[in-house]
């Protein structure tokens, strides 16, 4: 039930975040406690609608847009392998935020074509693990349906010339980033996760302090990424997460990490390590297994440890752990976790490391190995 | 030396008003020039400054035809990566009777376009508190406003208040305070609104105004100047920023440089009135120095203490003619500033700023006049064995003889002037040079004038006032070396009256004709806009509707545009002919029987004559202009006269325009009237038509006609208040002389009234000697001033603003100089002349 709390937690922060740095705000980290994030709060809520019951889920019309909910997100990261050997991590993310309700008005020849409640930021990085190369961009847009803009039927979700389109089940990414070009199609091999309770993921007691949350865990991906003018057909997986709402948050913690691994007997492992102010795992802290066949278990706070194991001092200030030993004796998994490069650290705002990396272990002493992402914030000043 | 200085400064301090004229000359004179300095320089900087704030860091700009660019050109550009790239819409707006420039964001696309924060690169938020930016978005009518703006109209965040657009009143609401770092200085009377907001107040729907562009100088960013040009339409051009507002800039150089040049002429009078009042002092000492130097003190002494003094007292008079100037420039301010708003560009901040260089260049000025005025006295009192020295007779013998090298100069002079307007034809500020030698050897020629009229004058006085005109006539000859400066003076600030009063005249009257001849229609209807240029036009139903008024006969009408070329906004008239229309063109080029047909077929265009001056163009040249379908080519069919615009105007036929630009506003309407109709009835049942749908400037031929008069004659304001200072500081000028002879002629008028002339005929002496003064002055100046209004007129005005104006003597001016130069000279001598009969023979002689 509290599995994806903080998760959601991670990606309001977010839109706060970019939102500042809209608003030119530098100091965005130290202020993030101020009253800036009354945008999110109480009286901002007004006039949109709340996740506040279970609702069955209807696909592929969830895949799409949700306008009557302040905020949604479409987050996919994944690991690619090229020709001869090379190897590649990326992560594309589109947010949707109304800043204020839609209002459903008549075409009216009056009405400026601009005029619209709906923001629009993207993030993409790729990793390029042959030339220890780390490459992040970020994009803002308003959604006026043409610079930027979230469609259902077929699925399209864009910012200028960054796209997720679904179609027939499948995928598709394009991005166009200067030098950098992906073109992916991704297959689901796994029908969809309901996170929280069947897909309605709470916040607190509160109700309506929620949202809907479900994931694609596991999406074969399929295309070219092209690289300086340098085509490399590349396939892999990919995990995809969907999330809308409208609710307010709470900040009590000082960051999170969060892996999402592929492993190669075919399941796939969540975690949120959720840190309190004095570092401490938190005990909301949870994450979820998905076994070959799709079916789900939860994971709690106290059922995972996570030790680090290495640590990497960005130049830019601050120090990220650098690889991890995950273990779970319940289920008899070990698993030593490595970035495949140190350097994956988005300096947008705010700050985040989020990057590639690679999995080995055992599990009831067979070996497993893997990939995934993982992502840490809360590591700068 | 302090015995020197003790010695001489004593005559100073016994003789207050002397020195206090003197002061005061050059005190005016300064302050002219650092008035004019500071009016100048606080408009096209507050202009400026605005510009760098609203361009920010673009480089480049995308513009459209004459109705905006589509904004489909920047979505596409989006969608095909194309990035650094920012939407703008703006616009003029009135704000409680203030003009506000709305610029219309889209603030994810800002980023690093415009700064709207002061401290380092990484900022503090856009405003002091830190409010919502975001409401932008969200608040209806939401606009950010600069503090100053804010406090002056005593708005603060929150407030919301009236924009009006063209007429129709739109609801604003203050979101947030822009703060008052430096760097937001140029956002005074700026609106900040959402692209949405503006495009919608504006009428500008689907409509850009522009497209900002940030370019690596180096070309090494993502994107070139080819790339972008690449992905344009044909009728979107990609410019320079810089060079963009440095041509808009440019419109009104003519303008400032005139300003200038006319506060030169002031100086030119106090430097007159500074070398008269100087030299006066050194002469009036000469007993003293006489007595210096045959006493020991050496020639170099005696000058540098001249000479200190000298600089003494152009300190005092600069610092004076500095704190005058400043206010006199805040003042002068306003004035400057509407007349660029009414013709040129939009002015917003009348904020006065001092540079450091307008005061230094009035110092230096002052300074200069003083040593010349101080040195060239000094130098000759002190060349003499000091016995010579003592008298007064050699002083005037040799002014005597220096009247014919003042003629040879001025002669010189004269020649140099009129080679220079042979061999630089087109340049304006050798025409001021020109203008300016031909008023300095005016006042060279002042002297040998006065010697040959003098004999006439004295005749005629002896007439008149029996014996004491004669010898008040007689007196100024015999003091020629004073009496010539101050009447030099006194003739070249007549001579600016007369030669301005010429040009203005001609000018006004050229215009009076021009408009007489080109607006026939009865009725005129525009829609509101700067310079009637409007984006919407009049309403095509409306104009069915007010075509239909009963009363209403036919109508001509037109749509006024600026288009982009390479040099710069052009203005373009696309005219519907009604019958009567052709005759309101006066061609100054060219054949009508010819050029009609060609222009109905829309063949080619017409220009005005200021810009086929401007641009060098005859007919038949080709004009090429950026259309909707890319760069065409034009051919000039006629040159016409047109007092509308000194940037010029290009006139073409309406079908050919919609042809070329695809755009069919009309923005204002010439309505004729039915035989018998009235035009008072029509234009009420015209009104009344329009009101309901749009809001339009109705008037009626007339009506149309004194408002462009009176922008006419308030283009002039400024340019009256100069002549009038320069009068100022040339009545300072004859009053120091009129003190300075009679205190001279102390012994002498004692004399006089030893063998028995009364107070008041000595009072009537002085006040006919300072009257034939200004009698002499007032007369030289009528030919020096027609002179100078000539060349006013064929040289400065075309040169600066390619007008071409017929030269039109107006008798009344030149009587009312003559006048002027009279009375300024009468009322001189009214305190010499009270003076005069204060003193008492006995005790005056006594002196002695």
């Amino acid at each position: 039930m509290r599995v994806k709390y903080f998760y959601t937690i991670r990606k309001i922060l977010w839109h706060i975040l970019w939102i500042i740095t809209l608003t030119n705000v530098a100091q965005a980290q130290q202020n993030t406690g101020s009253g800036r994030l009354d945008i999110l709060r109480d009286t901002a809520e007004k006039g949109f609608q709340k996740a506040d019951i279970v609702k069955p889920f209807n696909f592929p019309i969830d895949h799409g847009p949700h306008p009557g909910y302040r905020h949604e997100w479409w987050y996919a990261t994944g690991n690619l392998d090229g020709p001869s050997g090379r190897r590649f991590g990326y992560q594309l993310t589109f947010f949707r935020l109304a800043l204020a309700p839609e209002k459903n008005t008549a075409e009216n020849r009056q009405r400026s074509h601009w005029k619209t409640p709906l923001a629009f930021a993207a993030h993409f990085a790729v990793t390029d693990v042959q030339n220890n190369d780390f490459h992040f961009s970020h994009r803002y847009s308003r959604g006026d349906g043409r610079l930027a803009g979230a469609k259902g039927t077929p699925v399209r979700v864009w910012l200028e010339d960054w796209s997720f389109e679904q179609s027939e089940g499948d995928w598709k990414i394009k991005v166009h980033d200067g030098d950098i070009n992906l073109n992916l199609d991704l297959k689901p091999t796994k029908p969809p996760i309901f996170n929280g309770q069947e897909g309605l993921s709470r916040k607190s007691s509160a109700p309506g302090n929620a949202t809907y949350y479900y994931s694609l865990p596991r999406l074969e991906s399929r295309g070219t990424l092209e690289i300086k003018g340098q085509p490399y057909k590349v396939e892999g997986l990919t995990w995809l997460d969907r999330e809308w709402g409208t609710s307010a948050l709470a900040n009590d913690q000082q960051g999170w990490d969060w892996y999402a691994l592929h492993l190669s007997d075919g399941s796939d492992l969540m975690f949120y390590n959720l840190r309190k102010m004095d570092g401490s795992k938190h005990e909301f802290s949870a994450g979820t297994w998905v076994a070959p066949d799709g079916k789900t278990t939860a994971i709690s706070a106290e059922d995972i440890t996570i030790d680090v194991t290495d640590y990497w001092q960005s130049p830019l200030g601050g120090r990220y752990p650098s690889g991890w030993q995950l273990s779970w004796p319940e289920q008899k998994i070990e698993l030593t976790i490595k970035p495949v490069i140190d350097d994956q650290e988005l300096d947008t705002l705010p700050r985040y490391w989020e990057g590639a990396v690679d999995v080995s272990g055992n599990r009831s002493g067979n070996r497993l190995t893997g990939r995934g992402y993982v992502e840490m914030t809360g590591y700068t000043q | 030396m302090r015995t020197v200085f003790k010695a001489l400064s004593s005559y100073l301090l016994r003789h207050p008003a002397q020195l206090g004229l003197a002061i005061i000359g050059m005190a005016v004179g300064i302050a002219v020039i650092v008035a004019v300095d500071i009016a100048n320089d606080s408009a096209r900087r507050s202009f400026d400054t605005s510009l760098a704030a609203v361009t920010g860091a673009t480089t480049h700009q995308i513009i459209g035809g004459p109705t905006g660019l589509d904004e489909q050109v920047y979505i596409d550009m989006r969608l095909n990566g194309v990035r650094s790239i920012a939407p703008i819409v703006e616009g003029f707006v009135r704000v409680e009777g203030e003009t506000f420039q709305l610029l219309g964001i889209d603030m994810f696309a800002e980023g690093s376009f415009r700064n709207y924060q002061g401290g380092g690169s990484n900022g503090d938020s856009i405003t002091e508190s830190g409010s919502n930016i975001l409401e932008l978005i969200t608040q209806p009518g939401g606009v950010l406003m600069a503090d100053r703006s804010a406090r002056r109209l005593k708005l603060e965040a929150g407030s919301t208040f009236n924009v009006n657009i063209a007429g129709g009143d739109h609801k604003a609401v203050i979101v947030s305070i822009i703060g008052d770092q430096e760097s937001n200085r140029g956002l005074d009377r700026v609106l900040i609104a959402d692209i949405a907001v503006a495009q919608e107040w504006l009428g500008l729907i689907g409509k850009l105004s522009r497209i900002d562009v940030k370019l690596e100088a180096d070309g090494t960013g993502p994107f070139m100047v080819a790339d972008i040009e690449a992905k344009l339409p044909l009728d979107a051009r990609l410019v320079n920023a810089t060079g963009r507002n440095n041509s808009i800039l440019e419109m009104s150089t003519g303008f400032n440089t005139s300003l200038m040049a006319m506060s030169l002429f002031a100086l030119l009078v106090g430097v007159f009135l500074i070398y008269n009042c100087m030299s006066f002092m050194v002469l009036q000492r000469r007993p003293i120095i006489g007595v210096l130097r045959a006493l020991g003190v050496t020639r170099g002494q005696l000058i540098s203490a001249l000479i200190i003094e000298g600089i003494l007292l152009a300190a005092i008079g600069s610092l004076l003619g500095v704190l005058l100037g400043v206010f006199l420039g805040e003042q002068l301010v306003g004035l400057v500033s509407r007349t660029i708003n009414d013709h040129y560009f939009v002015v917003r901040a009348t904020e006065v700023t001092l540079s450091n260089f307008s005061i230094f260049k009035g110092v230096a000025a002052g300074l200069a006049a003083t040593l010349v005025a101080v040195s060239v006295p000094a130098i000759e009192a002190v060349s003499y064995p000091p016995r010579l020295t003592l008298a007064r007779s050699v002083v005037e013998e040799r002014a005597h003889n220096l009247l014919l090298w003042l003629a040879v100069t001025a002669t010189l002079l004269i020649m140099l002037a009129w080679m220079t307007l042979v061999f630089s034809t087109v340049n304006l500020v050798s025409g001021f040079f020109a203008l300016f030698l031909v008023i300095v050897s005016a006042a060279l020629l002042a002297p040998l004038f006065v010697k040959i009229v003098i004999p006439v004058l004295s005749i005629l006085m002896g007439f008149i006032a029996g014996l004491p005109g004669r010898i008040a006539v007689r007196g100024i000859m015999r003091s020629l070396s004073r009496t010539g400066v101050a009447i030099a003076a006194l003739t070249i600030a007549v001579a600016e009256i007369v030669g301005m009063g010429v040009m203005v005249g001609s000018f006004r009257e050229n215009v009076e004709d021009w408009l007489i001849n080109s607006l026939h229609s009865d009725i005129y209807i525009a829609a509101p806009g700067r310079s009637g240029v409007t984006t919407r036009g009049i309403d095509h139903t409306l104009i069915n509707k007010l075509t239909q008024v009963p009363g209403v006969s036919h109508y001509s009408a037109s749509r006024r545009v600026w288009i982009e070329t390479e040099s710069g906004p052009t203005r373009l008239q696309a005219i519907k002919m009604a019958p009567e229309s052709y005759g309101g063109f006066d061609f100054l080029d060219g054949n009508p029987d010819d050029i009609w047909p060609s222009f109905d077929s829309g063949e080619g265009v017409l220009i005005s004559d200021p810009y086929a001056y401007r641009h060098n163009l005859n007919i038949g040249d080709i004009l090429p202009l950026p259309t909707a379908r890319g760069e065409q080519n034009f051919t000039v069919l006629g040159i016409y006269r047109d007092y509308n615009s000194d940037q010029g105007v290009v006139s073409i036929n309406r079908r050919a325009y919609i042809e070329h630009w695809q755009d069919e506003v009309i923005s204002s309407l010439g309505i004729y009237l039915e035989p018998g109709a009235d035009d008072g009835v029509v234009i009420d049942a015209l009104s009344r038509t329009a009101d309901p749908h749009q809001a339009l400037l109705i008037g009626s031929n007339k009506q149309l006609r004194e408002l462009s008069l009176r922008v006419f004659d308030r283009t002039f304001v400024i340019t009256n208040v100069l002549y009038w200072l320069a009068m100022i500081v040339a009545f300072v000028g004859v009053l120091a002389a009129a003190l300075a002879l009679s205190l001279e002629r102390g012994k002498e008028i004692a004399i006089l009234r030893a063998l028995g002339m009364t107070r008041m005929q000595v009072s009537k002496l002085i006040v006919i000697q300072c009257g034939s003064m200004g009698l002499l002055a007032g007369l030289l100046a009528l030919p020096v001033g027609m002179i100078s209004g000539w060349l006013l007129i064929h040289v400065i005005n075309r040169r600066a603003f390619g007008w071409q104006i017929d030269m039109i003597v107006p008798v009344d001016t030149l009587l009312s100089a003559l006048a002027i130069a009279l009375l300024t000279a009468l009322l001189a001598s009214i305190y010499p002349a009270w003076k005069a009969t204060k003193s008492t023979p006995v005790s005056t002689l006594r002196e002695e």
